[in-house]
């Protein structure tokens, strides 16, 4: 067996953008060119700028993700309570807004907490991915669309929803750019 | 089979993630159902009485939500700590022509949503629809493909109905509908009854219209705990999305490959337009965030307790960030849902630098208290403010710290002498 063919790529179709992976990676290359543009230009020091102004939850959402890195790492405590927030009673934070098993996505949150390109990047690539005009075509196959719309576009929203809730229209962003693009896409593939 | 294990899933993580996604998944299935019972029965049927569905959704859910519940719910019970009354719940009701404005993160569309046509509190979500989307969505009407997608019409407008908030808001304001004073005070009595709050003055001789979201709010006292009904934006951005892709399927569907895709990018263009960021008008840097005064403290050779008001400007996103820095132990804080403790002592927080505040502080073992001094008032406050503050004695001024962070000019650092 071919090395490509072990790949899922097929050998022989034909010239490099009518293979199916190439589209693939034109989407990609296309979303990232989107998210680069408009994610500047906190993409280009995700350390030293916030998308937000002072007073937004941007820099709460910093905040969060060092607590929990102190609470697991440096202290070993529960980062489910800060006893110094809302002193002397503490803050259960389990009543705050997410937990640290859902927010693994912390690069993101952590530079670009308001950039709703990302949220609009990896939605549009994978709905894309989950040929969606091909799923609508049938009109059975509905349970499926409405299967991996609400489950898969959830479990993309949860990571970041650390910073999702009040902003749904980066959702709205996403999902509208998304049903548009993979309409696009799925059209030549 | 997989839907269902996908929506246990989400399901669950929502429940784990945050209580308002409870009821946001909850009520985005509970439409979808409806959807699908009106335009597929037989399906939904078959579905609903499928064990292995069943199981799948019921088993991941719980499998998600056990761990968690199992810390929740013998510490308290769903909704103690909410503190929303109807009053504070219905100014986050996005208002109706908000659903038709453009997005507010296109700096070209700044100045509408900001200046001119200033956001209430918790709009913000509701103002990304993509008008373009929309106008695709909306051309499905036109071509007979209604039946198609009712479910995915009901979503949008089921999602939207909830976005809207408590009641109906137009041009600002709850719309009232003048009645007889005899149903007035009906009314009035029963929305005591059913939300322990007096029936609103400045609704006297009227009543408002009460959307979905009014009504589950004096009747399943859990829902109380929801804010920023904008949020369910996440329900109809899904409809809205489903049917531009339906309608752009069906008008795309009979032209050459190359039409398509002029077509495609042409609404893509359109859709980022909509949406573009650049140039960006609110990016922050974080060295323009160190305040001299955190260093203070966080140099001080023991942990005090502290206090920074106004409580309007401290309790926001920037208090949490500076605490990494100051390292104190703080009687404020920022929580979209206050800690009940909290929510009780602020009232007489606010009253500082009141006598009661003054010992109220003492008691919770407050050190020091930073005042942050605004733009506008940084001149009169050293004549007006501050010798209110040090007309007590048990206060005692530290230090100004010319800490300029977006609107504040200067910090002045009180110390409580016990």
């Amino acid at each position: 067996m071919r090395f490509g063919s072990r790949l899922g790529i097929r050998e022989d179709a034909g010239p490099i953008l009518g293979r199916r992976w190439a589209k693939h990676a034109i989407a990609l290359l296309l979303f990232a060119a989107v998210y680069g543009f408009l994610t500047y230009p906190v993409m280009t020091r995700p350390k030293y700028w916030v998308w937000g102004r002072p007073f937004e939850d941007a820099f709460e959402s910093i905040w969060y993700l060092e607590w929990y890195k102190q609470a697991l790492f440096d202290l070993r405590v529960s980062p489910l309570f800060q006893p110094d927030i809302f002193y002397p009673h503490g803050w259960d934070l389990r009543f705050a807004i997410l937990p640290p098993p859902v927010s693994h996505d912390a690069r993101t949150v952590d530079s670009c907490a308001r950039v709703s390109c990302s949220l609009q990047l990896r939605l549009a690539v994978f709905l894309r991915l989950c040929r969606l005009r091909h799923l609508l075509a049938s009109s059975e196959n509905q349970w499926k669309l409405v299967g991996r719309l609400f489950g898969r576009c959830s479990l993309f929203i949860l990571p970041a929803a650390r910073d999702l809730p009040g902003r749904a229209s980066e959702l709205s962003a996403g999902l509208n750019v998304a049903a548009v693009a993979c309409l696009w896409g799925s059209s030549t593939v | 089979m997989q839907w269902a294990l996908f929506a246990g899933l989400a399901l669950g993580l929502s429940i784990a993630g945050a209580w308002q996604f409870v009821f946001i998944s909850g009520g985005l299935l509970a439409l979808l159902l409806v959807g699908m019972l009106i335009t597929e029965p037989k399906q939904v049927w078959n579905v609903v009485f499928d064990h292995r569905v069943v199981i799948s959704f019921l088993g991941t859910c719980i499998l998600v939500v056990a761990p968690l519940a199992a810390m929740m719910l013998p510490a308290r019970k769903l909704a103690v700590d909410a503190p929303w009354s109807f009053g504070s719940a219905d100014v986050t009701s996005v208002h109706l022509e908000r659903v038709l404005s453009p997005s507010w993160v296109n700096p070209v569309w700044w100045r509408i949503s900001r200046e001119w046509w200033p956001l209430e509190n918790g709009q913000d979500g509701v103002v990304g629809f993509s008008l373009a989307a929309l106008g695709l969505a909306l051309f499905s009407l036109f071509r007979g493909r209604l039946k198609d997608a009712a479910s995915w019409w009901l979503l949008l407008f089921g999602g939207t109905a909830l976005m809207l908030g408590l009641t109906l808001h137009v041009g600002g304001h709850s719309l009232l509908i003048p009645v007889p004073d005899s149903f007035t005070s009906w009314v009035a009595d029963a929305w005591q009854g059913l939300s322990g709050e007096v029936y609103p003055g400045h609704w006297a001789g009227h009543v408002p219209v009460l959307l979905p979201n009014g009504f589950a709010f004096l009747l399943v006292l859990p829902y109380r705990n929801f804010h920023h009904y904008g949020r369910w934006a996440l329900v109809s951005s899904l409809g809205l999305a489903v049917l531009a892709a339906k309608s752009l399927g069906a008008v795309s569907g009979n032209h050459v490959s190359w039409k398509r895709a002029v077509l495609g990018t042409t609404l893509l263009l359109a859709v980022l337009f909509e949406f573009n960021m650049q140039p960006a008008v609110n990016v922050t840097s974080t060295a323009d965030m160190v305040r001299g005064v955190d260093a203070w403290l966080a140099a001080q050779p023991e942990r005090s307790v502290i206090i920074e008001y106004p409580l309007g400007y401290s309790n926001s996103g920037q208090t949490l960030y500076y605490a990494s820095f100051h390292n104190q132990r703080m009687v404020h804080g920022y929580s979209s849902v206050p800690p009940k403790a909290f929510a009780e002592v602020r009232p007489v927080l606010e009253q500082w630098p009141s006598e009661e505040t003054l010992d109220l502080l003492t008691s919770l073992g407050t050190k020091y208290v930073l005042v942050n001094v605004f733009a506008g008032n940084q001149e009169s406050f050293p004549d007006h403010a501050l010798l209110e503050i040090l007309a007590h004695e048990r206060v005692r001024l530290v230090g100004r710290f010319p800490d300029a962070v977006g609107s504040v000019r200067e910090i002045y650092l009180f110390e409580l002498l016990w």
